[in-house]
């Protein structure tokens, strides 16, 4: 097929594009992915019992804060990686400040414990499962995340689908906040943090061959050859 | 390229054409061993700005954004091509300027242009629009031709990177 008459076919019956395409989506995938680790949280880890008071204190608030805005700026990154040519930089900026930010609370509170109390702030009760639950919580989400970015256009597919699954692992460590009874800022600088970025690197490992361009071939439009 | 997104076929039939034009030097410089696969990548290409173009940010240069296609293509070639060869990033700048009619009416450029500081932005405009000499346009800002030539550089330099602002 000639390039003029692939054109020409192409642009038959075109309508509008819609505007902010990825943003929608990405928002529809983040409602989604809450949902899914709710129903788990709901079925599975169950809620924590002392939530209606806990919801009274500030920390369960401090918690959900820090993973929403982790979740934004995993957000901001994956709609910068969905389009070519845009640098993705501003989002990664933000997305790490979130991080250091709360690893310096993490810090200063550690520095006012004594020793058997850093342990103690760290560990808390549940050390040993709850990155691992967050990730799980998140997996799910990460694939949907993943399937949704591969109708863009993602020229990075590793960098973009490690954005994929820390979106969609901050997603899921907000919603883990109602199982989670854990209050010091080391435990979850800690532990959410490894459990967000266990769901990244699921999503940059996939990211890899499930974001690669399947377009099809102009021959497969039809016409004849030549 | 916005009002092929609109919904105007002709405009985005034109804007095709136009990238297609330029695609297909692009393409036939870095595939000089394979000439007849040339034309396919464009087509290929073509149809990936196509069916992608949601994913155009209307605030970002057009050239930068098919650019980047481009390349994703031609990379991608080479992995099924069982190719391994670095793409250098500089000629973004070549594949923006080329003398094909420009993408979008000027729209980039007079963007990029507007970014420049005032006086950076006149330099340019006095020297690569209206063809004024680097002394003739170095004393209205009251600058000796020498600096003016720094300042030149420094102001292309600068659009280029604006340009491009790519990954």
């Amino acid at each position: 097929m000639r390039t003029d008459e692939l054109i020409d076919s192409l642009v038959v019956d075109m309508g509008p594009t819609p505007r902010g395409e990825p943003e929608r989506k990405l928002a529809l995938v983040a409602a989604g992915g809450a949902l899914i680790a709710l129903a788990l949280v709901l079925a599975w880890l169950k809620l924590r019992p002392d939530l209606g008071e806990a919801v009274g204190r500030p920390f369960i608030w401090i918690k959900a804060g820090y993973t929403a805005l982790l979740a934004v700026g995993a957000f901001l990154a994956c709609e910068r990686l969905a389009r070519p040519g845009v640098s993705s930089a501003r989002a990664w900026a933000a997305f790490g400040a979130v991080v250091a930010v709360f690893a310096g609370l993490a810090l200063f509170e550690l520095i006012g414990l004594d020793p058997a109390g850093r342990i103690a702030a760290l560990r808390g009760g549940s050390w040993q499962v709850c990155s691992r639950n967050i990730a799980l919580l998140g997996a799910p989400t990460t694939l949907i995340a993943l399937a949704v970015l591969r109708g863009f256009a993602p020229t990075r597919p590793g960098l973009a689908g490690f954005a994929c699954g820390a979106f969609s692992g901050a997603v899921a460590a907000t919603v883990y906040g109602l199982h989670c009874p854990e209050a010091t800022f080391a435990f979850v600088a800690v532990w959410y943090t490894l459990g967000v970025l266990g769901c990244a690197a699921l999503g940059a490992v996939l990211g890899r061959w499930m974001l690669r361009w399947r377009d099809l071939a102009p021959s497969a439009l039809g016409s004849d050859p030549g | 390229m916005l009002r092929g997104l609109d919904g105007d076929a002709q405009a985005h039939r034109r804007l095709l054409m136009l990238l297609a034009e330029r695609l297909r030097p692009y393409f036939a410089r870095r595939m000089f061993d394979s000439p007849s696969d040339v034309e396919d990548l464009v087509q290929e290409t073509l149809l990936s700005i196509h069916s992608r173009r949601s994913t155009y940010d209307r605030a970002q240069p057009v050239g930068a954004w098919a650019y980047a296609i481009g390349r994703y293509k031609l990379i991608d070639y080479w992995r099924r091509q069982k190719v391994r060869r670095a793409v250098p990033l500089d000629d973004v700048a070549a594949f923006l300027s080329a003398p094909a009619a420009q993408l979008d009416d000027g729209l980039d450029l007079t963007r990029a242009l507007q970014s420049l500081p005032p006086r950076q932005r006149a330099l340019v405009e006095d020297v690569k629009v209206r063809g004024e000499s680097l002394a003739e346009a170095g004393a209205k800002s009251g600058q000796t031709e020498n600096a003016a030539k720094v300042a030149l550089h420094r102001a292309l330099k600068r659009l280029s990177g604006r340009l491009s602002d790519a990954d």
